[in-house]
Order: structure tokens, then C-alpha cells, then sequence
């Protein structure tokens, strides 16, 4: 049960979590692309109302795709007060000191946060709703023309399952060895940097030693399972597209065409 | 009074997200000064979190821990001396070895303490005796010794740190039968000569027959029952139902009598063999 519960896969039988994980991808991205696209108040008003839906649609609760904005803030701040400061303008509508604040300012400073949280919101849905495994398969699989430049796709993927395979366990190991040493007395909390860096010893030796260890093993038990790279793999859970990925392509073509269509509509100049 | 005692203790894993998981919930137990107590209970039943309480490891979801009577979180900044009185040794300790010597890492507790360069001399060297590491080791990196010498190396380490109680969990998972056999005995003599108490989490009914003095049941994050080795092994029904089992000579003995025999019910090899000499002994007077 622990090994699932690693990146920010969030289990769960919604439409988003049954699509096939390449289609996934595609639609990520032609959704991050659409907004960009997004110039206008109807367009993101649209796009947001969109959002909505699909969060509906995760199964998954608001709040946890809130929790992935939480460390945004201050780059979202930092944006605002740039873009309102900078943004050149006719319409001054605050003034003070050697600051002016225009309309032009305000709508790039509203539009590059809403812009920042969109992004973050539709990137969610591809990494709550499908396991790190899957991603790096379904990118294995869009990526496979590569090998006609002799680029070995495969052994990239394996290592990213690998690595991705083993952020838990060692975050497990980690928890384990600074409770070890935490019961021999060690402080991590203390101290100025120097002497926080130095606490980190007695974690990261018997870490790297326990890595080296698993490697080693890993390796092993793969060359006894007659790993011998990508030709001719098959796999044990291959990836299925269904209809419902036809019908989810048809509504982001629809969705895109929408946003370039309002993009021409304008409310009272925005 | 007891040493430790333990109020209702509650813990959750992964809380308020889907994989929130009651690893142990309103735990009740006492321990008293100078006992050996032994914990058992099927594999995922919240042992090693109910011992990580006990040091102020893990913090309880709810409910309290007591040493001496006061609750060991009264003050978070006391957490670190209540870690120096209540010595935890995780499973497979010898995974925390870091140091280039022995002897460096078994004074690395008694260095965190602050003690004074004499004073954790003598610590490292009455930790190494007790642990019987031979003096020569002290010198050799860690990393060169078997694995068995590994975990005496690891388990002097909190030795060193002289704790009033020593917590061990699974300590000797993964020895063969004589490093089982040594290590149990290192760890009786040790109790013996100072009068610690002593809690330890074992998967071999054996092991907990011979050395504990009290046991505690623990079945899917609660306390089943606890008591004297003999209560708890006599209740061989229900251990077996928990996933647990009772030691194999019990077993034997229990066959015996259910053919018509007449023994005294025995926990250990030891006893039966007294019990067997006693009779063989009345028949030769006979
Ligand atoms: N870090 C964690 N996150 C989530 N769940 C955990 C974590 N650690 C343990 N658990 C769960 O809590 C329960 C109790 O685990 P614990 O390690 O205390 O069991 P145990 O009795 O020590 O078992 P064992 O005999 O195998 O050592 C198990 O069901 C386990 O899956
Ligand atoms: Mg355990």
C-alpha cells in the first residue's frame, strides 16, 4: 500500500483515471497550450469553467488541488506586483511616488495568475489521476519514434520507473535512519547551518550504503529474471484505448476551438 | 509505580488522506520498573508504532505516555532527554552504523548528550563488555564486521547512552539460533546486572518464554491480552487465531498429555528437560 502512495497519484475510479495514460499526456498538453491562447475574459472564464468541470469530473476534492497551489504564492505575488509596477499603460489609475498603476498592469497582473493557476490545476490532473509507472510508460510509448535516430528510448523509461519505483523506499529508509539516530540523541532541528549540514551525516552514509546495497540487488534479481533491455519486452499491463479516449479527444479539440473562438470576443474591451 | 505507562494511545498513519490507516488505537499498558516485558503480535499489528511512542518518536494522534508520572511531551524541548532515558533500538540497527570506527559510533550518543571525553571513554568500553565486543574491534571500521557483530555494535550504541529503559524491537531478527541464543543471554546478563527494564518485540515464542517476565498481546492495533508467560501460552486457542503461535515444546507437551500423559504444562526446553530428569530420577529410586 505504501508504494502507491508516491508522487501525487490520488486513487480513485473517475473517467480522468480510466483514460489511457498517452492520451492523458496529449491532452495535458494541448490544455496548457489552450491557456496560453487565453487573451480574453470570456476565454477565461471559459477555461476556468472547464477546470471546474474536470475537477468534477477527478472525483478528487478541491481542496487537494488547492494544496498544489500553496507553494505557488509567491511567485504568483512576485508576478502581480512586477507586472503592476512595470506593465506600461495610458490609463493610470492609482498613482503614488514614482509608481503608476495602469489598466493595462491590473488585467496582465490578473491574467498571469490566472494563467499560473490553470497551469497548475490541468498539470494536477495528469499526475493525480495516473501513477508515475504509467506516465513514464505512456511517454516511453508517444516517444518511441526516437529509435529511428537510434536514441534507446526504453532504457531512459526503465530508469525513470526505477528511480520513480524507489522515491518511496528510500523516504522510508530516510524516516527510519533519522529515527534511528534521533533515539541515539542526534538534533536535526538545531543549530546554525553548518551544524545542520553536519547532523545530515549520520543520515546520508548509512543511506548511501543502503542504495548501493539495493542496486546491487536489484540488479542482480533483473539479470536473474534474464533482463536483457527493450527488444522484443512486452508488458504486463499494456495500455488500452477505448472509446472514451475518442470521446475525450472530440470535447478538447471542441474545448480549444472554443477558447480561440472567444478569444475574439471582447467584454467592454478585455 | 510504573516506570512508563501508557493512556489511550491512538495512532494514524497518512491522516485525512486516502491511505489513512489506524495503525494502533486506545492502547493501554504499564510498565513496571525493572521488568522485562515482552510484545508479540502478527506481522502489520502496530508493534514497532507503539514502541516509536514510547521515546517520543512518533507523536500520538491521542492519548499520552508517561515516565515517572509525568507525560514525556509536558516540555518539547525535553524530548532529546526523555530519547537518553528510554533507549530505542529499531529493527536491523545495524543499518544506522555511519562512523569510520567502532568505537566513534558507539560514542555517538554520549557525544550528543554532551558528556565530558573521560566519561564517554568509560560509557563506550562498559557498553562494548556488556555487548561483548572484543576490545580489539573498537578500532575497525564498522563496516567490516559480520552481521551479527553489527548489531552488538549498533545495540552498544544505545547501551552507551545508559538508558533506564531499553526498548529493542525484533532484536534478533535475522541471527542464526546461537547469535539468537547470545544475543538473548547478553541482553538477560545486562538486565540482570543493572536492573533495567527491559521491552522487546520478538516474532519467537521461544525466545519469549525463556527471557520475558510479562507478555502483551497485540492484535490489529489493540491489546488482545497480557500477562505472565504462562497466562498468555496457556491461551494457545486464541494465539493461534491472532497469527500467533506457542512454543514448540509446549506443543509437544500438549500432545502428550492429550495421549494420556500426565505432565506439567512447560514453556521452555529447559523445563521440560527438569521435569523429564525429575521423573527419571523417581523411577531410578524406585
Ligand atoms: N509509514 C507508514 N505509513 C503508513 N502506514 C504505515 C507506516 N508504517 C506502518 N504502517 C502500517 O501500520 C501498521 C502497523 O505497522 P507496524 O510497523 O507498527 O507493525 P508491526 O507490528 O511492527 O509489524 P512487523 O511485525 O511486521 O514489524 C501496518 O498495517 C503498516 O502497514
Ligand atoms: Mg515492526
Amino acid at each position: 500500500m505504501n508504494d502507491i502512495s508516491f508522487g501525487q497519484y490520488y486513487p480513485s475510479d473517475s473517467f480522468l483515471h480510466s483514460l489511457d495514460p498517452r492520451f492523458k499526456i496529449i491532452f495535458t498538453i494541448a490544455l496548457v497550450v489552450g491557456m496560453f491562447v487565453c487573451n480574453t475574459v470570456l476565454s477565461f472564464a471559459f477555461a476556468f469553467l472547464v477546470i471546474l468541470v474536470l475537477i468534477f469530473i477527478s472525483k478528487i476534492p478541491l481542496l487537494t488541488y488547492l494544496k498544489n497551489l500553496k507553494p505557488l504564492i509567491p511567485i504568483i505575488l512576485l508576478t502581480v506586483i512586477l507586472n503592476l509596477i512595470y506593465v506600461p499603460g495610458k490609463n493610470i489609475i492609482l498613482h503614488f511616488w514614482i509608481i503608476n498603476i495602469t489598466t493595462e498592469g491590473l488585467k496582465t497582473a490578473a491574467f498571469v495568475t490566472l494563467r499560473i493557476i490553470g497551469l497548475v490545476i490541468i498539470t494536477s490532473f495528469l499526475t493525480y489521476t495516473t501513477t508515475p509507472t504509467s506516465i513514464t510508460s505512456a511517454i516511453e510509448s508517444l516517444l518511441k519514434w526516437l529509435k529511428l535516430f537510434k536514441v534507446d528510448i526504453h532504457i531512459f523509461a526503465m530508469m525513470m520507473t526505477i528511480a520513480l519505483r524507489f522515491i518511496p523506499t528510500l523516504i522510508d529508509e530516510i524516516n527510519k535512519i533519522v529515527n534511528a539516530q534521533k533515539a541515539r540523541g542526534a538534533d536535526f532541528d538545531s543549530g546554525n547551518i553548518i551544524r545542520k549540514v553536519k547532523a545530515m551525516v549520520p543520515v546520508l552514509i548509512p543511506l548511501f550504503i543502503s542504495s548501493f546495497r539495493r542496486a546491487y540487488e536489484l540488479a542482480n534479481a533483473m539479470e536473474c529474471r534474464c533482463y536483457n533491455g527493450g527488444e522484443g519486452r512486452t508488458k504486463l499491463k499494456t495500455m488500452q484505448i477505448t472509446y472514451k479516449d475518442f470521446i475525450s479527444l472530440f470535447f478538447v479539440i471542441a474545448i480549444i476551438a472554443a477558447l480561440i473562438l472567444l478569444n475574439k470576443l471582447k467584454i467592454l474591451g478585455v | 509505580m510504573s516506570i512508563l505507562e501508557i493512556e489511550n494511545l491512538t495512532h494514524i498513519y497518512s491522516k485525512k488522506t486516502p491511505f489513512e490507516h489506524i495503525a494502533i488505537k486506545d492502547i493501554n499498558l504499564n510498565i513496571d520498573k525493572g521488568e522485562i516485558v515482552a510484545i508479540i503480535g502478527h506481522t502489520g499489528s502496530g508493534k514497532s508504532t507503539l514502541i516509536q511512542h514510547m521515546n517520543g518518536l512518533f507523536k500520538a494522534d491521542r492519548g499520552t505516555v508517561y515516565y515517572n508520572g509525568s507525560d514525556i511531551w509536558e516540555n518539547k524541548k525535553n524530548i532529546r532527554n526523555i530519547r537518553f532515558k528510554i533507549g530505542l533500538c529499531f529493527q536491523y540497527p545495524e543499518y544506522q552504523l555511519f562512523e569510520e570506527t567502532v568505537y566513534k559510533d558507539i560514542a555517538f550518543g554520549p557525544k550528543n548528550m554532551g558528556l565530558s571525553e573521560d566519561e564517554i571513554k568509560k560509557r563506550v568500553f562498559t557498553a562494548a563488555k556488556y555487548m561483548e565486543i572484543p576490545k580489539e574491534y573498537l578500532n575497525m571500521s564498522p563496516f567490516d564486521l559480520s552481521g551479527g557483530e553489527k548489531r552488538r555494535v549498533a545495540m552498544a550504541g544505545i547501551l552507551a547512552v545508559d538508558p533506564d529503559i531499553l526498548v529493542l524491537d525484533e532484536p534478533t531478527a535475522g541471527l542464526d539460533p546461537k547469535g539468537r541464543a547470545t544475543l538473548f543471554s547478553i541482553i538477560t546478563n545486562y538486565q540482570k546486572q543493572t536492573g533495567k527494564t527491559v521491552i522487546f518485540v520478538s516474532h519467537s515464542m521461544e525466545d519469549v518464554a525463556k527471557v520475558a517476565q510479562r507478555v502483551v498481546v497485540i492484535a490489529n492495533g489493540s491489546i488482545a491480552m497480557q500477562g505472565s508467560v504462562e497466562e498468555i501460552f496457556s491461551k494457545a486457542d486464541e494465539l493461534l487465531e491472532m497469527g500467533l503461535s506457542i512454543p514448540e515444546i509446549t506443543k509437544v507437551f500438549i500432545k502428550l498429555n492429550e495421549n494420556g500423559h500426565n505432565f506439567k504444562l512447560v514453556y521452555t526446553v529447559d523445563d521440560a528437560l527438569n521435569q523429564l530428569r525429575s521423573i527419571t530420577e523417581v523411577r531410578d529410586n524406585e
